[in-house]
């Protein structure tokens, strides 16, 4: 095959066409991320010999007829913060570098029996703490349309792998918006799941109550195969549902006519950037030609969500960390010390108040905003990609104000608990993607999917490649 | 409801005193400025998120995500 699968559900049906082995893609992919990883820094530790040698396996395995499942094959990459022993887990810090758990996160475990090949750990923000993709341990992640921008974070180098095409699939975790945003900035699709869709059991905490973990890839229907892999109830990770999820991948065609696409002009369409705000208005409008109805909805102010969101995180981050902040103070970056250290001032009161409220909130917007429309649509990003050294401000004045502008249309949807998915609609002025965030009620990630797709058979933002791609 | 208004920082004395309660080196004067600055947000986030009821339990978060579920689509 001269030409490799574009998309992960490509790769995963000339797999089971016999059109390519895995041995080849994944070959194919160790040599791009080797190529690319000077550039771009994505990858922390690329395991070439174990990602080869699951190949073979899984080729061998197929040769006898079994196919364990819909990844069978396929080379994904994971986010330095899954366990997966006795490989180490940094969660991109310097001091837990050799850290090794006992055992295996369960969506590790999952993808490995749904047939998936791990390439390696992918760089991330230290601790999962920060939206821009720095990382003064292991060095910066680079955005692969323009290296001197940012990769966004904390999911850095999962979106940046994704898409140099290093990898068909990644998985990350957004308690802020780090799926969402490395997904909008690298113009890849990026799923944080409902909070309870899935596990988080060996996954490294930093919120209890916000984390979430999700998958980026290229396309709706590459998300659809790796949600389904990974979904599901966890007896070890009691938040998870009992319900067994849906078939993601049914209704993934039937288009959005007639579907209502709320839009809330007053909060999340303010103060966005001229080439955002356009790239945005045209997906929007492709969107209703695709048949959908556009209304407009008033949703809560941002600000709120995402504060009350910070008490949990913050104080909930410092509980996790605080036997490390102890023996390791000077290791942690400061703009990640400072804002962990935040919940060492936050009364508990406070974060008792804003766990209590949370259930009131998510009520309240859910009667609000879906009482009117099917699914949300706003900005991932109000902001055009910044560049490394123009948010390069540690713990210093400006942090809390790079910090805002980056998760103002994501970090609400972390309180929430509510599905949200970040796909490619456009590109600005600079030549850098621009992501619509779309936002359903609990447990609708199949609405949101069908939706990401419908847009993605009348576009083809997501099939771009960023120079060398 | 719009976001919190912007509070004034908890006090530096205060924060340094929590820290050093928490076992932890107090860190440079700047950082204790952001996390007074955190922190301040933080108690202004609840004012204006509303005060919660007597009853309301802290854990009714997964069921209500239960409770609101779309399944399927």
């Amino acid at each position: 095959m001269d030409e490799l699968p574009a998309t992960l559900t490509e790769a995963a049906a000339a797999l089971a066409a016999g059109r390519i082995s895995s041995l080849e893609l994944t070959t194919a992919c160790l040599a791009r991320a080797r190529r690319a990883n000077p550039r771009l820094n994505c990858f922390l530790r690329i395991d070439e010999e174990a990602a080869l040698a699951a190949a073979r396996g899984a080729d061998a395995a197929r040769a006898r007829g079994t196919v364990v499942g819909a990844l069978h094959g396929v080379p994904i990459a994971l986010k330095d913060m899954f366990y997966d022993p006795p490989a180490p887990t940094s969660a991109g810090s310097g001091f837990l570098a050799s850290h090794r758990a006992t055992t295996a996160a369960t969506v590790v475990e999952r993808l490995r029996r749904a047939g998936a090949i791990n390439l390696g750990a992918l760089n991330m923000t230290e601790f999962a703490l920060g939206p821009t993709g720095h990382n003064r341990v292991h060095g910066d992640c680079h955005n692969p349309w323009d290296p001197a921008r940012i990769a966004g974070g904390s999911s850095s180098g999962a979106g940046a792998a994704v898409a140099a095409r290093l990898a068909y699939g990644a998985l990350g975790s957004d308690t802020g918006g780090s799926i969402r945003g490395p997904a909008s900035v690298n113009g890849v699709v990026g799923l944080k799941p409902t909070y309870g869709l899935v596990p988080r059991t060996g996954a490294m905490p930093l919120s209890w109550s916000c984390d979430h973990v999700g998958p980026l890839a290229r396309t709706a229907a590459d998300l659809a195969h790796l949600l389904g892999a990974i979904a599901g109830h966890d007896p070890a990770d009691p938040s998870t549902r009992r319900t067994p999820p849906p078939d993601f991948l049914a209704r993934l065609e039937a288009g959005v006519a007639g579907l209502r696409i709320g839009v809330p002009r007053r909060h999340y369409f303010e103060d966005v950037d001229g080439d955002v705000a356009a790239a945005l208005e045209t997906a929007l409008a492709e969107l209703a030609s695709a048949g959908a109805i556009l209304v407009p909805v008033e949703a809560p102010a941002p600000a709120l969500l995402t504060e009350l969101g910070r008490v949990l995180v913050y104080a909930e981050a410092a509980a996790a960390h605080a036997g490390f902040l102890r023996a390791h103070p000077e290791s942690y970056a400061p703009q990640v010390r400072a804002r962990i250290e935040t919940g060492f001032a936050i009364p508990a009161p406070t974060y008792l108040a804003a766990a209590q409220l949370r259930p009131r909130h998510l009520r309240e917007f859910v009667a609000g905003v879906y009482a009117r429309c099917d699914v949300l649509a706003t900005p991932t990003l109000a902001v055009a990609v910044p560049t490394l050294a123009a948010t390069d401000v540690g713990g210093g004045e400006s942090m809390w104000t790079v910090i805002a502008a980056l998760v103002r249309c994501v970090a609400p949807f972390n309180y929430l608990g509510v599905p949200a998915l970040s796909l490619p609609a456009g590109f600005d002025a600079a030549g850098m993607p621009v992501g619509l965030q779309l936002v359903g009620p609990p447990f609708s990630e199949a609405r949101l999917l069908r939706v990401a797709a419908a847009f993605q058979r009348c576009t083809d933002w997501h099939a771009r490649r960023p120079p060398d791609g | 409801m719009n976001g919190p208004e912007t509070p004034p920082p908890v006090p530096p004395a205060t924060v340094e005193a929590l820290l050093r309660l928490a076992g932890l080196p107090p860190p440079d004067p700047e950082t204790i400025a952001r996390i007074a600055v955190g922190a301040a947000n933080a108690l202004a986030a609840i004012g204006a998120g509303g005060q919660p009821g007597f009853d309301d339990a802290p854990d009714g978060f997964v069921a209500e995500l239960a409770r609101l579920a779309v399944d399927g689509d």
